[in-house]
């Protein structure tokens, strides 16, 4: 009678003990990749990355006894590389020596990762940039991503950015640039270069810094506006006068090299800001930007006459022969070969948006001129005046500023975004 | 007004019924552990059963052979324990972009509670050579003392626990003879509370008791002075019981994603009273406390539910586990020589007891700088998610085989079926997401049985 009393009970006693472990989470793999070879470093096309790549392979659960398999893969740009296969040493490193190819600007060496028992673990990139002749190559990394001005001094063999604030002078390599740090040079805003190569730094503080040794040292002008601690507009015409603008005062010039300054007189020193031209009779030219407007003055810019246009302008460009070419907010280039009293439309300009930010530029290098038209890209032309003399030269509608180092490298520069497109021209 | 009429008559019933029987005044003392078992619990985290002592008191009265009434006193102190779960993803959109695992929190709240009881139960007594019993009524509880730990209801200030309580108490037990007046004996009971045992929180007292005592009868005549046919009337030579356990082999009867569930396998432990209503026909009644459920093993967001969207994803080996009293009420048929076969049909009542959710959970979880795989070990209560009742239909059949003359052993197999889908989808959307919300589980099972029915005492 007990014996099956006892299989009841045990039966039912070891089915109900199920006794169940406290909920808990804890990792049963983990691992950490990584290439501590840096990122995104740049080198010309078919440079050695290093002859030691090295990637890293860490497995945290069992450090000692676990190593990892990696295999090595160019996924971009071709090159070669020395180990595919490798496992991780004891202190969870794989080597490979990698050369970059030239099929592309962005070059990427895989790593892929596996355990022991060959079950893929993960996939890492080492992103690395080859610089090419001939090609467009967007860099989106910084300093040079956030670049806002530029000068080259092709004389001097020179070229200086500013971006994010910081002066730059360009390296041994036209994609490197070395900060500059000078303790006159406080909080660059924009930079600029007259004829005789004497470049100039407005500052955020209202300061306004020049160097007359291409960059080697720099000095202290006097302020434009004194009482004034905030920045100001600025533009060099090519007669070397220094013009600026501030919202709340007067437009002012000076023409000694930021020694003194000249108030600039009429209605019009209160409109705004622009480029100003000095004409091969002695006036000057200006273009307000922000009021879309052209005026001539014949008096050192005491007097001004507005020049009637065809339509709004918001860029001037006068070449060496006092030929001026305007870009008006209907996106149209003209052009007029009488200082101003007749224009001719030389190109319809179709950017694929619109932007007040929008920063037409006209570049000269060699006998190619350059017309960045934001929106569009950049033109090319040997004659401005001939309209069939332009071709499309790069279309990217991201665009909105060009900068020519002192090679003949272009340089362009989204509106938006922190890509900086390099071009350098194996054909001067 | 019908219903206090019906239960007048009963009463009075009852009595006249007593009348030609020797009333006997039984006293007894027990001790014992009871297992914490608390009620109104959310989603989520474990609520550890922690032992805790029991003792008392009690006075019985029997109103005849098999009938009384009972009362007593004890004192208990019921330990509660819980270690919390925090799964973000099952509060907010599922459609949030996080793939790492939920964790759970490893803090412990801690809270215990000392009561004094009063119970006031009903009593039914099924003698044999063991004699059976049963008592439900209620329960009275006064807080002595109390602590809580760990601010798990953001207040420990101590007058936040309520003073009183009533609630259910359901008992059953048996008593073996050492002589004519006493009796050593063995009862499990199930107690749980009515009001909210603090004044913010949904939850109730709730625990498991089993206790050994000793009975003493008063007013007891010796059994020689006792007419045995007055001992034994008729109607309770045709009442027998039978203690049954076996195993459940239970799944999920939906409709949908049926393949991703399979079967789990639980106890049924627990007896049931035959009363023959004439040879080869009796009606059958008990209780049973039974564990039902399913379990699922595949690539799942959510640990009891196969969801293939949202994240984090884990790879699931998990079962939804509900322990239900099964009160079955049944019609059996025994036929064949000596009425060795039978077949038993009829419908039965679910009590739900607890619910949870347990198993392991893998998340693989990977970018370009690391891998990483992660264990959960998944306890998640699961009580307010599941119906307090279910009910459903029962077929079984089997062999009831004599054994050493006075006894039989029964082999069944009962096929068990529910109604109702007893997911509270209701309670669940309130919480979590509609994908969430939106399951079923229909309580199917196949139970493999081995009782053995002992005979009535004097037989």
């Amino acid at each position: 009678m007990r014996k099956p009393f006892f299989l009841i009970a045990i039966l039912c006693v070891a089915l109900s003990c199920d006794r169940y472990p406290d909920p808990s989470v804890k990792s049963v793999k983990d691992y950490s990749f990584s290439f501590q070879t840096s990122q995104a470093m740049k080198f010309l096309a078919g440079e050695w990355v290093s002859d030691s790549v090295r990637f890293s392979a860490v497995n945290y659960i069992n450090p000692v006894n676990d190593s990892v398999k990696v295999d090595f893969e160019i996924v971009t740009g071709g090159g070669k590389i020395t180990n595919q296969s490798v496992y991780t040493d004891k202190n969870g490193l794989a080597y490979t020596g990698w050369k970059l190819g030239s099929g592309s600007f962005e070059q990427i060496l895989r790593a892929k990762s596996y355990d022991l028992s060959g079950n893929f673990l993960s996939s890492t990139d080492l992103i690395e940039y080859g610089f090419r002749n001939d090609e467009w190559d967007a860099y989106p990394g910084s300093p040079d991503g956030n670049i806002s001005e530029m000068v080259a001094d092709t004389v001097n063999k020179v070229t200086f950015m500013i971006a994010n604030s910081k002066l730059y002078k360009q390296g041994e390599r036209y994609f490197k640039w070395d900060e500059i740090i000078d303790p006159v040079v406080n909080s660059p805003r924009t930079i600029n270069i007259d004829k005789t190569g004497t470049m100039y730094i407005s500052t955020w503080n209202g300061e306004l810094v020049r160097s007359t040794n291409h960059g080697e040292s720099w000095n202290t002008c006097s302020k434009p506006y004194p009482d004034r601690p905030y920045y100001f507009y600025i533009d060099l015409s090519n007669d070397n006068y220094i013009w600026v603008f501030a919202w709340d005062h007067r437009s002012r010039y000076s023409k000694d090299g930021g020694n003194t300054w000249i108030e600039v007189g009429g209605d019009v020193s209160l409109l705004g800001y622009g480029d100003h031209v000095r004409l091969k009779d002695g006036s000057i030219l200006f273009n307000c930007q922000n009021y879309c407007s052209l005026y001539r003055s014949f008096d050192e810019g005491q007097t001004w006459t507005k020049i009637v246009t065809l339509d709004l302008p918001i860029k001037l460009y006068v070449d060496d022969e006092d030929k001026i070419f305007v870009v008006t907010e209907a996106m149209s280039l003209y052009m007029s070969t009488d200082y101003g009293t007749t224009f001719t439309i030389v190109q319809e300009l179709y950017p694929s948006w619109i932007s007040s930010g929008f920063c037409f530029t006209f570049n000269k290098w060699g006998k190619f001129y350059y017309i960045c038209v934001p929106g569009f890209g950049i033109l090319k032309s040997t004659n401005l005046s001939n309209p069939d003399s332009y071709s499309e030269y790069y279309k990217n509608n991201n665009l909105n500023n060009l900068f020519i180092d002192h090679n003949g490298v272009l340089i362009g520069k989204e509106l938006q975004g922190t890509t900086v497109y390099y071009r350098k021209n194996s054909k001067k | 007004m019908k219903y206090y009429k019906a239960l007048t008559c009963l009463f009075l019933l009852v009595l006249c019924n007593s009348a030609g029987y020797p009333q006997t005044i039984t006293t007894g003392l027990y001790s014992g552990v009871n297992f914490s078992d608390i009620h109104g619990q959310d989603f989520g985290g474990k609520w550890k059963s922690k032992p805790g002592p029991v003792q008392g008191f009690y006075l019985g009265w029997s109103l005849n052979k098999s009938l009384g009434i009972q009362t007593g006193i004890n004192f208990s102190t019921v330990y509660y324990e819980h270690m919390s779960s925090s799964y973000y993803r099952l509060y907010y959109p599922m459609e949030l972009n996080y793939t790492g695992p939920d964790y759970y929190n490893q803090g412990v709240d801690k809270m215990d509670f000392s009561f004094i009881r009063v119970p006031l139960l009903f009593t039914v007594q099924v003698p044999s050579v063991i004699q059976f019993n049963m008592r439900a009524g209620l329960i009275f509880s006064f807080l002595k003392a109390h602590s809580l730990s760990n601010d798990y209801y953001y207040s420990s200030a101590p007058g936040i626990a309520k003073k009183t309580d009533f609630g259910y108490m359901f008992s059953s037990g048996i008593s073996y003879p050492i002589n004519n007046k006493i009796k050593a004996t063995f009862n499990v009971s199930y107690l749980t509370g009515r009001k909210h045992l603090l004044e913010n929180s949904n939850l109730r007292q709730g625990s498991s008791e089993f206790v050994l005592g000793i009975d003493y009868e008063f007013l007891k005549k010796n059994k020689k002075d006792i007419n045995p046919g007055l001992a034994i009337d008729s109607t309770l030579k045709k009442v027998t019981v039978t203690y049954r356990g076996g195993v459940d082999i239970s799944w999920n009867g939906l409709d949908s994603d049926k393949s991703k569930y399979s079967t789990d396998a639980g106890p049924s432990l627990g007896f049931s009273v035959n009363f023959m209503m004439e040879p080869g026909f009796s009606f059958i009644t008990g209780v049973s406390f039974e564990r039902k459920g399913y379990s699922m093993k595949d690539s799942s967001a959510s640990f009891f539910k196969y969801l293939n969207k949202g994240t984090p994803m884990y790879y699931v080996d998990a079962k939804v586990q509900m322990d239900y009293a099964v009160i079955p009420l049944l019609m059996n048929l025994s036929f064949g020589k000596s009425h060795i076969f039978f077949f038993n049909t009829g419908p039965w009542l679910g009590l739900k007891l607890d619910a949870r959710n347990v198993g392991v959970a893998y998340n693989e979880s990977r970018s370009e700088s690391y891998y990483t795989v992660t264990k959960t070990v998944i306890y998640d209560d699961l009580v307010r998610y599941i119906k307090s009742t279910d009910i459903g239909w029962i077929f079984g059949t089997g062999i009831s085989v004599p054994f050493l003359k006075r006894y039989k052993v029964d082999l069944a197999l009962r096929y068990n079926t529910g109604f109702n889908n007893v997911f509270n989808k209701i309670i669940v959307a309130e919480q979590q997401s509609s994908s969430i919300a939106d399951h079923e589980i229909r309580n199917r099972t196949i139970s493999f049985l081995i009782g053995i029915t002992i005979p009535q005492a004097g037989h």
